[in-house]
């Protein structure tokens, strides 16, 4: 159902908050996470179709649970590789510890 | 960094699973392939933010001067000034859109065909009742703003006798609470019933009022619990209630659903024996949850009993991070009242109520149902009417 179909109201009432200093970040953010989304949805399409031809060849369908479980790890390891920057903490007060350490090791290096 | 147990995330991811994986009754809306890709995906984009990413803001907190035992204003503003919190905040509430929208989506495309199942399985209620009050007016802690970011809120109606809201009300809370409330979303009903055995082991009410009851996922607890009771929610939502009526009579539950406000109860004084709620006090305000105490008190028989069951947010063993960290909801998702709540002297409030100051209850009970949002035991706030 596309927005033009649609009969709902797509914004809630009340605030909506900014995190990342301007909105242009935070769009670009939501319209990330909805693509990472839909690329997930496109893998799980990816392995029906898999379980699908395994079943033409004769090889019969993989058990549910098993589809199910290697699609949670696959959606992990998508999410891990997404957020891995936002771990490293860029801007914390370890990383100015971890940068200051570099700078004071070029330093030395010259001195 | 301190991440969830392997252990505790196999248990998530299962209990996601079979919440969603199944439909725990006709009612409950039907997804495509791609809906539940899409869903699944988002709940274990949640479930990193929740395990993985918060433990992370703690971490930082703790390596800028933190405390546990800081005063809440110091905590509030030194997470709120963290890198990590800054990203944890964005992340969290672009997922809770795109959740939200994908729920949304999901359940307009048959909202009219779950509309009509709503109608025919009331056409034929063998069960309970449903009574509609098209007068009443939503107090306006309930229509000020959309409460957790739902488009249009409780109230909601796209068509005459629509079920949307409340569809997607039960659709949202199963992957909101990420599955770990069951597939029924009952716990903090089961929660209530076993606060309610233990501590009042000679209870046998023979009325049972559930206020606030959305899709009376809460409420059917209480008919299993206490066979010889007549049950009623009452709610100010229309849409909840035709879609809670319908779904207890599918899974085979007498409720009596009857659309009315909590703050002024159509019950005589002295009529009914328990009365009970489920996360309704964080959805209301101080003067809206004053007058709910006193209706509870009067329509109350004596030796009856007040129950509120909620989100045990800043309290137990919770230190200044956790309360910093539980004030996210009322900055950054429509829950207007989540901190104000927590600001109150309750047992004070009760009394004033009519309640005597000794009855009055106030703990984290914990019968093995918990609040998915940190793990914690459900809030029982309450009191027992006693009479000279």
């Amino acid at each position: 159902m596309t927005a033009s179909q649609s009969n709902r109201p797509r914004v809630p009432a009340g605030a909506r908050p900014v995190f990342l200093g301007d909105g242009v970040s935070e769009t670009l953010l939501g319209m990330l996470l909805a693509l990472a989304t839909e690329t997930s949805a496109l893998a799980d399409e990816i392995d029906d179709l898999r379980e699908a031809l395994r079943e033409a060849r004769g090889d019969g369908r993989s058990d549910p649970t098993d589809i199910e479980s290697r699609r949670v790890l696959r959606r992990r390891a998508m999410i891990e590789r997404m957020l891995r920057i936002v771990q490293e903490g860029l801007g914390s007060q370890a990383n100015e510890q971890r940068n200051a350490a570099y700078r004071e090791f070029v330093e030395q290096l010259s001195r | 960094m301190a991440a969830l147990p392997a252990c505790q995330r196999a248990e998530g991811r299962s209990a996601v699973a079979e919440a969603s994986g199944k439909r725990p009754h006709e009612l409950f809306p039907e997804r495509t392939a791609g809906e539940v890709a899409r869903q699944a995906f988002l709940v274990e984009f949640k479930k990193a933010l929740v395990h993985d990413l918060r433990p992370r803001i703690r971490e930082d907190f703790l390596a800028a001067g933190g405390k546990p035992d800081d005063a809440d204003v110091r905590a509030a503003a030194l997470v709120a000034s963290l890198p990590s919190h800054r990203w944890y905040s964005a992340l969290a509430r672009a997922q809770h859109e795109l959740y939200v929208d994908s729920t949304a989506e999901c359940v307009e495309r048959q909202a009219v065909a779950l509309r009509d199942r709503a109608r025919a399985v009331r056409n034929a209620a063998r069960h309970g009742t449903l009574h509609l009050d098209p007068s009443l007016v939503p107090p306006s802690y309930q229509s000020a703003v959309d409460i957790h970011c739902v488009p249009g809120g409780y109230n909601l109606e796209l068509m005459p006798d629509d079920v949307y809201a409340a569809a997607r009300y039960e659709l949202g809370i199963t992957l909101y609470t990420l599955g770990q409330h069951g597939a029924l979303n009952d716990s903090k009903g089961q929660a209530g019933v076993a606060f309610l055995q233990t501590r009042f082991p000679q209870l046998d009410p023979r009325s049972i009022v559930d206020l606030g009851c959305t899709v009376g996922n809460s409420t059917l607890p209480y008919v299993d619990a206490f066979p010889a009771a007549t049950v009623t929610g009452i709610d100010v939502s229309a849409p909840a209630l035709r879609y809670a009526h319908a779904r207890s009579e599918l899974l085979g539950r007498a409720v009596h659903f009857r659309q009315a406000n909590a703050e002024k109860l159509p019950w005589a004084d002295g009529s009914v024996d328990v009365v009970v709620s489920h996360i309704l006090m964080h959805e209301t305000s101080r003067r809206g949850l004053a007058r709910i105490f006193t209706e509870c008190h009067r329509v109350l028989r004596c030796g009856g009993v007040m129950l509120h069951v909620d989100v045990p947010a800043g309290r137990g063993d919770a230190d200044a991070f956790d309360r910093a960290m539980a004030d996210w909801e009322t900055d950054n998702n429509n829950e207007p009242f989540w901190r104000g709540l927590h600001a109150l002297d309750l047992p004070h409030m009760a009394v004033e109520a009519g309640f005597d100051a000794a009855s009055v209850f106030d703990e984290c009970f914990d019968a093995g149902h918990v609040a998915f949002i940190n793990g914690r035991p459900w809030w029982m706030f309450g009191a027992r009417k006693e009479c000279p």
